[in-house]
């Protein structure tokens, strides 16, 4: 655990600790998982209504066929340390890699980079890091993506310019395979 | 006092009481719904009123304990039901499609939203009974206007009449004789794994079932999560809703996130309405939650256009939406086609340009029905423009109470009349109110209108308008844009959600288009007889691939036909629908276009600027002969024009979705191309 991890773990206290915590906080650094910060951290997770289950390395995720082209990863990115609020806006890399070859980049940009109700860091919600869709076009290209191994490459910057990269391999899997 | 009591462990909660104990944890909850007091939760959502906090602090067990006590249990079959959908918390439901809510604890699915259809006569019917006995049958429950048209045009019905719904639905005062009703659906019934293990028991199925299995399957992996019987998919920008009256009555941003002040509903993270209001002042961007499908007029109307990735589909200086939206990755739309101009080709509708959203035109049975089963909105929607602003005859009339009333008898609130004889409607959202422009006015003698303007709309020497034979939007749409082309397939070798069922049921449905333009405009009949933009509405060429598990050669094409590539090898190509006599049903449907602009297009829009062949030609375009541009290549390595309804003769060269629409009358179309117009005439 990073030197970052272990204060931002010591943060988690109980609300009625909350005073206190404040108190350490300014006396020891420790800082805002929602505040800009040295070593800001980025985690991709998967999950809807406010669950998050970080992917672990080469976990199977979930590959997606958009209704009308484009495959894709729903993600969830989770900061911490990077500037996140009600207004706070970011911008997103999303990558995918092959054997180190770039697969699929697009860019979300002016995203809003939402503090998390515990304020234990910032949330974009059902973000799609996806394939190039000129290159993965038929079901049959569906059908090579499936059970392949994968870098999803992601970097968020907040609106004061500083990054978090997520760099996690994973294997891609579609539904049910027959 | 009360809270000293509250903390003392003496305040008593529920009926007879000041007020429900949930306020004790959810304290700063909006007010949802104005009769109903702020305190009185369980009037709506069930649960426990008499449980309260009592001072127990989050996170301890005893919170949790009385937590638990005062909430309504999650139903012991909630994991299984949600099956294989993403991680959630325990007994989120709130992804779950009609099949899943149908198997939910009833007294659970109030809890959660007390406006379910499921639940919704014993909540908001008990002060709402009419629009909860009508909404059931309103297009916006039954999803039918997705099913029978696609299936009329593949040939698994004989004749337009619907069906299916998404839903069933009964009518049992209908009235057969009513335009575009019927008296009951049934529910599009998916196909299971063992249901499609029969049908290929003894090989590959004929055409008949093998398309039916196919279009049944497609209308349901790709139609069902648009109604209000079911939740959107809630897990991705722009696809956030509830079901039931809070489908539209509670609004999501886009990101699905709470801005309330309950300090227990969790901030940063979907999905949650914004506020916990029941409002009629709903954005369009609520609607186009569902409306960024179908006719995209929630994208239109807000000036968005949907392309897709890919040079074919992205002008190089057009200015994507840079989001995720709509479960697809930036880029997917635009709005701007060129940012090096100083214009926009794709405003959004003048309307909205002035703070209108889709609730200032479509109100009650617009949008709940009124107990008839509608085969489409075109039926269901009771409102048009001369409603609101008259005709170019008659300035828009109350009757002798001041009321305004749309063609179909549906009352217009928003619309009163000024003292000084203004058409005033008052917006929903904002509360402004918007002097609605008269044409009548405006071509009377002195009324400001330009020579342009008279010449579009005034009569000529016989009497005669274009409006009489031509709906407003007609001319008055900033732009119109053409989806050509659309290759289905549907593959046995993977499994997709249903979102009917919530499970995974046999086959991949997907579906990606051969073209977009924005640079043509077609005219047709609407159903009410005049003419109208007419739109290629999903111009189907299915593929089917078969799988090895039901006894077919894996991948093998079961439907299509391979043609050359180009490259030296093949491609497989989808069937067009062919039935009812025709070979290739590209399917045409007149819509209004949401995209409606102050000024009309101009008069060579629809006639010849001079005699040229070249101008012949592009005029016959308008009326369905085809321009040439977007040639559709079929199964057999032979072309069909994809903006063509007309062949030569005159005669239609596909079959007509909707009833009352077609090709333009012959006479008509002869007067229509016969005129030439000065260039210089805007």
């Amino acid at each position: 655990m990073s030197l970052a991890a272990t204060v931002h773990a010591s943060c988690r206290l109980h609300p009625l600790a909350l005073a206190l915590s404040v108190c350490l906080m300014v006396a020891t650094g420790c800082s805002d998982p929602c505040d800009s910060s040295d070593d800001p951290q980025l985690i991709l997770g998967t999950g809807v209504g406010g669950a998050f289950s970080p992917i672990a390395d080469d976990q199977d995720v979930g590959l997606e066929a958009a209704p009308q082209g484009g495959f894709g990863v729903t993600a969830l990115l989770r900061t911490l340390g990077l500037s996140a609020s009600d207004t706070s806006l970011a911008n997103a890399q999303l990558d995918v890699l092959i054997d180190g070859e770039l697969e699929g980049s697009f860019l979300l940009t002016d995203a809003r980079l939402l503090c998390r109700s515990d304020g234990e860091g910032g949330e974009i919600s059902g973000v799609v890091v996806g394939f190039d869709p000129d290159v993965y076009v038929t079901t049959d290209d569906l059908l090579a993506l499936n059970g392949q191994s994968v870098e999803l490459d992601v970097t968020v910057t907040d609106e004061t310019g500083n990054s978090a990269q997520a760099l996690k391999p994973v294997t891609v899997v579609y539904g049910d395979q027959d | 006092m009360l809270a000293m009591l509250s903390s003392s462990g003496c305040q008593k909660y529920g009926p007879g009481h000041d007020a429900d104990g949930c306020v004790t944890c959810h304290e700063g909850i909006e007010q949802a719904h104005g009769p109903i007091a702020e305190t009185r939760c369980s009037v709506c959502h069930g649960g426990d009123p008499t449980i309260a906090r009592r001072g127990a602090a989050p996170g301890t067990a005893l919170y949790d304990q009385r937590k638990a006590e005062a909430h309504v249990p999650i139903p012991s079959n909630w994991a299984e039901v949600r099956g294989d959908l993403p991680p959630s918390p325990e007994g989120f439901i709130r992804d779950f499609v009609p099949n899943q809510l149908d198997a939910i604890d009833p007294s659970y699915l109030q809890f959660i939203n007390p406006s379910d259809t499921r639940v919704v006569e014993g909540t908001c019917g008990i002060c709402h009974p009419s629009h909860v006995a009508t909404m059931p049958n309103s297009v916006m429950a039954t999803n039918v206007g997705h099913y029978y048209p696609t299936l009329f045009l593949a040939g698994q019905q004989e004749d337009r009449t619907p069906i299916y719904g998404s839903v069933p639905a009964v009518d049992p005062d209908c009235d057969p004789t009513l335009e575009g009703t019927v008296c009951s659906l049934e529910p599009l019934e998916p196909y299971l794994h063992d249901e499609v293990e029969a049908l290929f028991a003894d090989g590959v199925p004929e055409d008949d079932e093998l398309l039916r299995l196919t279009y049944h399957s497609y209308l349901s992996k790709k139609c069902a999560s648009c109604h209000q019987s079911g939740f959107n998919r809630n897990n991705s920008p722009g696809l956030y809703r509830s079901t039931g009256c809070a489908s539209c009555h509670f609004v999501y941003d886009k990101l699905g996130i709470y801005e309330g002040g309950d300090p227990t509903i969790p901030k940063g993270v979907p999905v949650h309405p914004k506020r916990h209001e029941i409002t009629t002042a709903i954005p369009a961007e609520h609607c186009a939650s569902c409306h960024f499908q179908g006719g995209r007029i929630g994208l239109l109307y807000r000036g968005i256009r949907e392309g897709g990735f890919g040079d074919a589909y992205t002008p190089p200086n057009a200015e994507p939406v840079p989001e995720t939206l709509y479960g697809h990755a930036p880029g997917f739309y635009f709005n701007d086609e060129d940012t090096t101009n100083d214009f926009d080709e794709t405003p959004p509708d003048v309307h909205f340009q002035k703070g209108l959203q889709c609730v200032d035109c479509h109100v009650g049975r617009d949008v709940h029905g009124d107990g008839r089963i509608y085969g489409t909105s075109k039926f269901q929607v009771s409102i048009r423009c001369e409603d609101c602003h008259g005709t170019v005859r008659e300035r828009a009339t109350p009757d002798e109470s001041g009321a305004f009333w749309s063609y179909k008898g549906n009352h217009l609130k928003q619309l009163h009349q000024a003292a000084d004889g203004s058409i005033v409607l008052t917006g929903r959202m904002d509360g402004a109110e918007h002097i609605v422009p008269q044409p009548a006015d405006l071509l009377a003698e002195g009324g400001g209108g330009s020579a342009a303007m008279h010449r579009a709309m005034g009569e000529d020497v016989h009497g005669w308008s274009h409006t009489d034979d031509l709906t407003c939007d007609s001319c008055h749409n900033s732009f119109v844009q053409y989806c050509i082309g659309c290759h289905v397939t549907y593959d046995l070798r993977l499994d997709e959600i249903d979102f009917q069922l919530g499970t995974a049921t046999p086959g991949l449905t997907r579906g990606s288009r051969t073209a977009y333009t924005l640079d043509h405009m077609m005219l047709a009949t609407a159903p009410d007889g005049r003419a109208q933009v007419v739109h290629p509405s999903q111009q189907v060429q299915m593929s089917v691939f078969g799988d090895a598990d039901y006894g077919t050669g894996e991948g093998e094409l079961l439907h299509g036909g391979m043609v050359d590539d180009g490259e030296g090898g093949t491609r497989p190509v989808g069937k067009f629908r062919e039935a009812h006599g025709f070979a290739a049903n590209l399917g045409f449907a007149p819509m209004f276009q949401h995209t409606t602009s102050r000024a009309g297009r101009p008069c060579s829009t629809c006639h010849r600027r001079d005699d040229s062949p070249e101008e012949t030609s592009r005029i016959r375009g308008v009326y369905g002969f085809g321009t040439g541009e977007f040639m559709l290549q079929g199964h057999d390595g032979n072309y069909v024009d994809g903006l063509r309804f007309l062949d030569d003769d005159g005669n239609s060269t596909t079959a007509w979705p909707h009833a009352g629409t077609g090709p333009l009358s012959e006479e008509v179309r002869t007067r229509a191309m016969g005129v030439v117009v000065e260039d210089s005439q805007p």
